[in-house]
């Protein structure tokens, strides 16, 4: 099995790489992505490409003729880029690759990241909605993500290749970027008065265990990965020993206001986690993928907390430049 | 100095999580986040708080509990208000055979709903039916509100037995009878209607009448007992 994975410079891309690495059945790993990878490969090979150029995509694909490609080149607002920025790094990337897979033809499973944020959350819309509840996405991200999901299933069914959607829970985990992460860090973290509703998260290590579980097994269809649980925004900041702020309406805009001048931007994806909550039934993904995540969704909060801070050594010596 | 329990009861959804149910633990828990919360909200501490409210509110005799699946359900129960009968049947079923019923049946109302979702409230969306069918879950629906005759049952509705069928567990009939302000209620339970059989799978319409019947049934026989009285 030749594997291409795209967004292979973030930290789930590289280390799905380092998993791939080490299984005897996966020939060759590669990667592409607009950012080098976090952690030393050994195997594995980069190639320092900008996923929306159509020539080298097309021409690495003729080049590699990967039998299977791990498409992560999702981009969440405000994760590692801005909303406008990874609406169109998404999009444009998705489709840059799926034209260059159909081109060289090479491609027997693909397997997609995308998110339970595609469900939406209307009014009356399912708490706890299962795959076959239809997409109603109701933010920019969640639009793009079934953006995604159509563009890659029209390449499946095209093709006759296996499509596995992994509708992930948002991912938080050490050194992950996430601005919900980064949100629930702030000193006092402000929770909806009106409905403090529960949301579940996944780990990244979950997520990459999941994305090597379809790899091996491919299934044609979407799959919810959602850590076992959930919890409230207060409860969250608890946990961290943070300030829970009850506020409710209109203060929310100018709490994103404040979020953002301290470092922690909210999307609208977040916002409408935030107020309206967010999880999934991720029964599916243990009957077809035969994995479960190991961390439940208070586990993987406590986790967020227990991050070594950023350390500035003292200067013992000065190099002239 | 150690608190008194917040509450005798033997919740299944209490007891399980093997939580002390001592008032300093459980404030405690909610003080540092460690209290536990299913993805609809369910909040066994705040469940625990309630049900010795709801012991002083209703007196619930069951009969038929032997009857109930070991795993998940749908109970499918009478209404003649629709204000206290699903609330009787969890405080009912909590005390006779120890296990959580969650009352499907929420309007998505703002401050409401997340209040009710914490003591065990669900929507009645097959989306949710179906989860809550997987996680092994006794979920109950109301038939068609009938104020007029407390003895007769009102239509079935179709999405919460089409969930049913969907996940294989089976319908349970229910009949419910009391009065709305007074505090001693009955639950007679029926036999379970089985969602799958050899052959062609019964359609959902086909288990709305079943059911329909089987809880009229019911009803018919605990009026004659109380006639007899």
């Amino acid at each position: 099995m030749r594997v291409l994975i795209t967004g292979m410079g973030g930290e789930l891309g590289t280390r799905i790489a380092n998993l791939l690495e080490r299984d005897s059945r996966v020939d060759a790993v590669h990667g592409v992505d607009l950012d080098p990878p976090r952690r030393r490969l050994h195997r594995a090979e980069f190639h320092w490409i900008d996923p929306r150029d159509v020539p080298a995509i097309t021409s690495l694909f003729e080049e590699l003729q990967p039998t299977a490609v791990i498409h992560l080149g999702i981009y969440e607002p405000f994760a590692r880029s801005s909303p406008t920025s990874a609406v169109e790094r998404t999009a444009r990337g998705t489709v840059t690759l799926l034209e260059a897979a159909a081109l060289v033809g090479s491609v027997d499973r693909l397997i997609l990241r995308s998110g339970i944020e595609l469900y939406g959350r209307r009014r009356n819309s399912p708490l706890v909605p299962d795959e076959d509840v239809d997409p109603d996405p109701t933010t920019p991200f969640g639009h793009v993500l079934r953006y995604a999901e159509r563009v890659a299933g029209d390449f499946g069914a095209a093709h006759g290749v296996p499509v596995t959607a992994l509708r992930f829970a948002p991912l938080v985990g050490p050194h992950f970027p996430s601005p919900l992460g980064r949100y629930l860090r702030l000193p006092a973290v402000p929770f909806s008065l009106l409905g403090d509703r529960p949301f579940s998260v996944l780990h990244q290590e979950d997520a990459a265990r999941a994305i090597v579980a379809a790899l091996r097994s491919p299934y044609d269809g979407p799959v919810n990965v959602v850590g076992e649980g959930a919890v409230t925004v207060s409860q969250a900041a608890r946990l961290g020993g943070r300030v829970p702020v009850p506020i409710a309406g209109p203060v929310w805009r100018s709490v994103r206001v404040l979020s953002e001048l301290v470092g922690a931007p909210v999307p609208e994806h977040i916002h409408e986690q935030l107020v309206r909550g967010r999880t999934a039934d991720g029964s599916r993904a243990g009957e077809r993928l035969g994995v479960a995540p190991r961390y439940s969704t208070r586990e993987v909060i406590e986790a967020l907390y227990d991050w070594e801070e950023v350390t500035y050594l003292p200067v013992t010596e000065e190099v002239e430049p | 100095m150690s608190l008194p329990p917040l509450s005798s009861a033997t919740d299944a959804a209490v007891t399980e999580a093997g939580h002390d149910r001592s008032l300093s633990a459980v404030l405690t828990r909610r003080l540092t986040g460690r209290h536990d919360l299913d993805p609809w909200g369910l909040d066994p501490d705040l469940r625990a708080l309630v049900q010795p409210l709801a012991r002083l509110r209703w007196a619930v005799d069951v009969d038929g509990a032997d009857l109930l699946p070991g795993g998940p359900a749908l109970l499918v129960h009478n209404q003649r208000l629709g204000i206290s009968e699903r609330y009787v049947l969890a405080a009912g079923l909590t005390r006779a055979v120890q296990r959580t019923t969650r009352p499907a049946g929420l309007l998505d109302l703002g401050v409401v709903e997340p209040v009710l979702n914490r003591v065990g409230v669900v929507p009645d969306d097959a989306a949710d039916l179906r989860a809550l069918f997987r996680r092994g879950e006794l979920v109950s629906v109301g038939l068609e509100r009938l104020a007029a005759n407390r003895f007769t049952a009102g239509r079935c509705p179709l999405p919460p037995l089409e969930a049913a069928a969907a996940v294989g567990v089976p319908i349970v009939p229910v009949a419910v009878v009391g009065r709305e302000l007074g505090r001693r209620w009955e639950l007679i339970i029926g036999a379970p209607v089985p969602t799958r059989r050899r052959g062609s799978p019964p359609t959902p319409t086909e288990l709305a009448i079943a059911v329909r019947r089987r809880v009229g049934q019911l009803l018919e026989a605990a009026r004659a007992g109380r006639s007899a009285l």
